[in-house]
C-alpha cells in the first residue's frame, strides 16, 4: 500500500468522524424537545383522532345497547375502547388518558347497574391510573369510588354484615369527602383559566 | 550528331519526361547521388531514403553497443514518466481528498441547517394546536350519564383543531 493510499485512508476516515459528529448532533438538535414541546406534548394528528373518534362512537353504541337493558352489550361497547390500539404508544396523550379514565367510569356506573361491585371497584382502579392529576375525571372516578363503596355497604346490610357495612360506609364519604375536594380545586382552576379553549 | 546519323523527326527533338535524354543538371545529381550511397558520411536525402528502403526490405542487426544505448535510454525515459505519474497522483490524492472533505462539510451543513430548522426553506413552523387535557372544555363536574356529551365534546374540539393544524401546515390562514 503506497504512503499516499495511507494519506488518503487517513483523511477519509477524519472526514467521516467529523461528519458523523455533525449529524448525530443534528439529530440531537432535531429529537430533543424544546422547553415549548415538552410544555404541550406533540402535536395533535389523525391518529389521536381516531382514537377520540372511536372512543365517542364506542359511547353512542352503549348509549343504544343499554336503552334497550343490554347492559352487557354497553359494556362491550365500552370495553372496545379501553382495549384499543393506543395512539403514540408510550407516549402519553392527555386526551386519550381522560378518555379512558372516563370510559372506565362509566364502565363502573354500569356494573352497578348489574351488582357486580367487585367489578366496578376494578373498573375504577384501572380509570384512576390515567387520571393521576386533579381533573373532573378523577373528581368523577372518585365520585364513582364511593358510590361502589356505598353500594357494598348496602350489600352488607343486606346480608347482615354490619362491621363490614360501617367500614365500607365510613369509606365512601372519605371518598366522596376526595371527590368534592378534587371537584372544588378544578372549579377553582378552570376559573382562574376563564375558560381558555373553549 | 554525325552526319550520316539519320535525323530524327521534328516531333522527336523536342521530346520531354522520362524518355527524353539526360540533362547536365540530371547528371550531376546522379553522380552525386551515387557517392553519398557510397558513402554514408555525405549528407543527402536521397541516399538517405534509398538506404531507408533497402533497410525495410532486409533489416540488419542492432549493434549491441547501440542496442544497449537504446535501451538505456529507454529505461532512463520510462523512470522519468513514472515519478511523473507518480507526482500527479499525489496530486490527485490530495484534491480527491479535499473534495471529498468539502463535500462531506457541505452535506454536514446542510443536516445542521435541516435539523435545526425543520425544513429547508427556512420558514418559521406554523403554530399548530398540541395535545393537551381536555379539562379546559368543561366548566362544570361531570354528572353521571353525561359521558356520551363528554366524548362528543372532546371529538369535536379536537376536530377542529386538527382541521386548524391542516390550514396551517398549508399556510392558510
Amino acid at each position: 500500500m503506497t504512503r499516499f493510499v495511507k494519506q488518503f485512508r487517513m483523511h477519509l476516515v477524519l472526514a467521516l468522524v467529523v461528519l458523523g459528529l455533525l449529524v448525530g448532533l443534528a439529530c440531537e438538535s432535531r429529537s430533543t424537545p424544546s422547553p415549548h414541546d415538552a410544555a404541550e406534548g406533540p402535536v395533535l394528528d389523525t391518529e389521536i383522532l381516531a382514537f377520540l373518534s372511536l372512543a365517542r362512537a364506542g359511547h353512542h353504541q352503549a348509549d343504544i345497547l343499554e336503552g334497550t337493558g343490554n347492559v352487557d352489550g354497553a359494556l362491550g361497547s365500552l370495553e372496545r375502547i379501553v382495549n384499543a390500539p393506543r395512539p403514540h404508544p408510550g407516549q402519553t396523550i392527555p386526551e386519550v388518558e381522560e378518555t379512558l379514565a372516563d370510559a372506565y367510569a362509566r364502565m363502573a356506573d354500569l356494573r352497578l347497574t348489574k351488582g357486580d361491585v367487585a367489578g366496578a371497584k376494578k373498573d375504577v382502579d384501572d380509570g384512576l391510573t390515567h387520571a393521576a392529576e386533579p381533573t373532573y375525571f378523577r373528581g368523577h372516578l372518585f365520585t364513582m369510588y364511593g358510590i361502589v363503596e356505598q353500594q357494598r355497604a348496602a350489600n352488607a346490610v343486606d346480608a347482615g354484615r354490619d362491621a363490614e357495612a360501617a367500614e365500607a360506609r365510613t369509606h365512601a364519604v372519605a371518598l366522596l369527602r376526595e371527590a368534592m375536594d378534587i371537584q372544588e380545586r378544578v372549579i377553582g382552576k378552570v376559573l382562574g383559566d376563564a375558560g381558555a379553549d373553549r | 550528331m554525325a552526319e550520316n546519323e539519320p535525323r530524327k523527326p521534328k516531333h522527336l527533338e523536342e521530346v520531354q519526361g522520362p524518355d527524353a535524354p539526360a540533362t547536365e543538371d540530371e547528371l550531376a545529381r546522379a553522380e552525386a547521388l551515387r557517392v553519398a550511397l557510397d558513402d554514408a558520411s555525405r549528407p543527402s536525402e536521397d541516399a538517405e531514403l534509398l538506404r531507408a528502403l533497402a533497410l525495410a526490405e532486409s533489416p540488419r542487426p542492432l549493434a549491441e553497443a547501440a542496442q544497449d544505448a537504446l535501451v538505456a535510454r529507454a529505461l532512463t525515459r520510462m523512470d522519468a514518466r513514472k515519478a511523473r505519474v507518480k507526482s500527479h497522483q499525489r496530486g490527485v490524492v490530495v484534491r480527491v481528498t479535499f473534495g471529498a472533505a468539502a463535500l462531506i462539510a457541505a452535506a454536514a451543513a446542510v443536516v445542521l441547517v435541516v435539523g435545526r430548522s425543520g425544513n429547508l426553506d427556512g420558514g418559521t413552523q406554523p403554530e399548530l394546536a398540541h395535545v393537551r387535557s381536555t379539562q379546559a372544555l368543561f366548566d362544570q363536574p361531570f354528572e353521571r350519564g353525561q359521558a356520551t356529551a363528554r366524548a362528543d365534546r372532546i371529538a369535536v374540539a379536537r376536530t377542529a383543531d386538527l382541521r386548524q393544524n391542516r390550514f396551517a401546515r398549508w399556510g392558510v390562514k
